[in-house]
């Protein structure tokens, strides 16, 4: 077996009514004459291969057409042409809080999720305790579902997913969610199912993760496949793009789902940009350099005292993380409608590679959460020395010790 | 890191924004035409079948999951309530004894055993109009599972219905306590029986595979139906006699195919006579229609419902 997925040629084009008209009613008052509709070409003839046994990264900009191509390998969406070959039994993990039922307990939907996936019916009772004790969910074993947390649900999903055993795992943006630690068990997993020869799908706004997990990276860009293959080069590529796509004067929409956003939007990021150290907005730092995170905030609704936050991650790994109280800056409460910038500088003390920045804005006393958007920026690093590592401690030699020979033929001379 | 020409060669690729017929599209039977057929061709299905949507022969894992979920459902249905599926079986019996008080006290029917007579009634109409409705909503209820795993729909269907059946089951062990108690004997015409409720299942089912995905695209296709179940009620001789309905309207009756079911099942049960054969096939002729047309129906729309939720 070679390849697990081929897809040939495939197309999907959605037709997205301009009004929409879901009732009979009101069809049958327009005669049922067609719809204004727009068609969003999703897929345009895209086709490629992922062989066996491979960690495959899909990357793009949102609405470039990942989640739908991920659709129809799961076969959920049917391609309105082409064809996609599937080799072996795959599991997917889409949009997370997958179809669980809130009043059953954390088992019985294990078990019914299991059984959706294919467990075999002789081994669900004992891959369901396997799936709750990696999911670290012992303690709520019998509790109603409704009572877990996002990060608890997150987990029990993904295990369960992946208890599945299938030959193919499709990941949609899931290492976006979830703490840290849990992410890091996950990439362990991940390790050992590709040495199972086992084929990994990863779709992530993260470039910094695709680099460090993939073997093989696709990008997709308006529905076409526009560059596949070793993941730093296309990474590269497509950083370089982005930057392109920062000069023309276009800002990234933070409400789309691939960022997970949360909060109660009381105080919401409305742009962010990352600039150098000559205030122009870039994808790359060089490294020993200062970078500055403009954040553009609005105030939604009043009383509220925002404290502002931001995250420096590499895959699952933070790197740093820091907020406007720990630095000892105090901002002043937003009132509705008014818009104001927050302005993290920082310095690139970083390796070589890829980072994202997750930001966020908490309440500074009751610490609810007002906005959190996760891969809010990606970018670069390039210049460091470091050979191996996350952090540029920009190392010198001090002082260059002679070699004792050289002292002594020093002294005669 | 691949040298300055490879990069280049790349970019090249990315700004040319259609290099995959040049990789791979070469020779490649593109553009097929695949509406409804399924995304997995035949000939590359592999040796573990990958979970797809079409609705395959039932095997023992589609029956697992069937009963699973109408198990779950049923059990949902009843979290939060203090006498929990106790109310399964009040539903009907409380209806019961308010017509029962309505119509042979009060209005006085005259009908042998109408305490036997108005709860069969009950009982199977409360099976259709419990399972249909369900069944008719069950993929829209489900669109949190349809949309995001591959697995064959129609279970989400089944399931419904069968979750009204496990209710059906209960009802019908009252049924036949009160049946027993108010001395309706049991005769061999209620070998036939089986056959009533096989047509009461075949065009539950077949309404609902009819309806569901329809019901995804057009919200009104829920209510609509739910219309229809209250008229029915009132328009199927469940608290009447045929008898009783005036001879221009008997036809309502005759071509309704839940009257006939319940009729017949009166004949068996409580006046312990097998009814006439021709009129019982052509009754199961036309459920096996319905469950025909809804298999064929679901089969066509299954493949594009995720587009409409």
């Amino acid at each position: 077996m070679s390849n697990a997925i081929e897809v040939h040629g495939v197309s999907k084009t959605f037709h997205i009514p301009h009004e929409r008209q879901t009732t009979l009613i009101e069809r049958l008052l327009n005669g049922f004459r067609p719809l204004p509709v727009e068609e969003l070409a999703a897929l345009d003839d895209v086709s490629f291969e992922i062989p066996a046994g491979c960690f495959a990264g899909l990357i793009g900009y949102n609405g470039s057409g990942k989640s739908t191509l991920l659709k129809i390998l799961a076969g959920l969406l049917v391609p309105d042409s082409g064809r996609v070959v599937v080799n072996g039994t795959l599991s997917p993990l889409l949009e997370l809080g997958l179809g669980f039922h809130a009043e059953l307990t954390v088992r019985e939907n294990a078990a019914l999720y299991g059984a959706v996936l294919g467990y075999p019916e002789h081994e669900i009772d004992q891959r369901v305790d396997e799936v709750i004790r990696f999911a670290e969910l012992e303690r709520f074993r019998d509790a109603k579902l409704k009572s877990l947390s996002s990060g608890m649900l997150v987990r029990l999903a993904f295990s369960t997913a992946l208890r599945a055993d299938a030959d193919i795992l499709l990941l949609d943006e899931v290492l976006a969610v979830g703490d840290v630690q849990f992410q890091r068990k996950c990439m362990d997993v991940f390790a050992d199912l590709r040495q199972q020869n086992k084929t990994i799908v990863l779709v992530s706004h993260d470039v910094g993760a695709v680099t460090a997990y993939c073997e093989k990276v696709f990008w997709l860009d308006h529905g076409r496949l526009v560059m596949q293959g070793e993941p730093h080069e296309v990474v590269t590529t497509y950083l370089a793009l982005s930057q392109q796509v920062i000069d023309d004067g276009a800002s990234s929409n933070l409400d789309h789902p691939a960022h997970h956003r949360t909060g109660d939007g009381r105080v919401r990021y409305v742009a962010v940009r990352l600039l150098d150290d000559t205030d122009t907005p870039v994808t790359v730092l060089r490294t020993r350099t200062r970078a500055v995170l403009s954040l553009d905030v609005e105030g939604r609704s009043d009383p509220n005292e925002p404290v502002f936050g931001m995250v420096l991650r590499r895959g699952g790994e933070v790197i740093y993380s820091t907020n406007t109280t720990l630095i000892g800056a105090r901002v002043a409460p937003f009132a509705a409608g008014e818009h104001r910038q927050v302005r993290f500088a920082f310095d690139v003390a970083l390796a070589n590679g890829f980072y994202v920045i997750d930001i966020a804005i908490v309440d500074r006393v009751k610490a609810t959460i007002h906005d959190w958007v996760t891969n809010a920026v990606c970018f670069q690093v390039e210049g460091s020395t470091c050979h191996d590592g996350i952090a540029d401690l920009a190392a010198g030699l001090d002082s260059v010790p002679a070699p004792a020979g050289a002292v002594a033929a020093g002294r005669e001379s | 890191m691949g040298g300055g020409a490879a990069t280049g060669h790349l970019r090249r690729r990315a700004l040319g924004r259609s290099i995959e017929p040049l990789l791979h599209g070469r020779g490649l039977p593109v553009r097929v035409r695949l509406c409804h057929s399924p995304v997995f061709t035949a000939a590359t299905r592999p040796a573990v079948p990958t979970p797809s949507t079409e609705a395959a022969p039932m095997d023992r894992r589609q029956w697992h999951l069937i009963t699973q979920f109408a198990v779950k459902d049923f059990k949902i249905r009843y979290t939060h309530s203090l006498l929990g599926y106790t109310w399964s079986l009040l539903n009907p019996l409380i209806f019961c004894v308010i017509y029962y008080l309505v119509f042979s006290v009060f209005i006085r029917f005259d009908v042998p055993n109408y305490p036997g007579y108005l709860l069969l009634g009950i009982v199977l109409w409360t099976f259709f109009a419990e399972g249909s409705t369900h069944g008719v909503g069950s993929m829209l209820a489900r669109g949190g599972l349809v949309t995001k795993v591959a697995m064959p729909r129609h279970v989400v269907v089944y399931a419904a219905v069968l979750s009204a059946g496990l209710t059906f089951v209960i009802n019908l062990a009252v049924l036949a306590v009160l049946l027993r108690v108010t001395g309706s004997p049991i005769t061999p015409a209620a070998l036939v029986f089986p056959l009533q409720l096989i047509d009461l299942a075949l065009i539950t089912l077949g309404i609902s595979l009819l309806l569901s995905c329809l019901h995804v695209r057009y919200r009104d296709v829920g209510y609509l139906w739910g219309v229809v179940v209250q008229i029915g009620f009132w328009l199927t001789p469940i608290i009447y006699q045929q008898a009783m309905i005036p001879e221009q309207w008997r036809w309502l009756a005759t071509y309704n195919p839940l009257a006939r079911i319940i009729q017949d099942s009166r004949q068996i049960l409580i006046y312990g006579v097998v009814p006439e054969w021709t009129a019982m096939v052509k009754t199961t002729l036309v459920c096996l229609t319905v469950m025909l047309a809804g298999l064929a129906t679901f089969r066509r729309l299954q493949a594009r419902v995720v587009e409409y939720y």
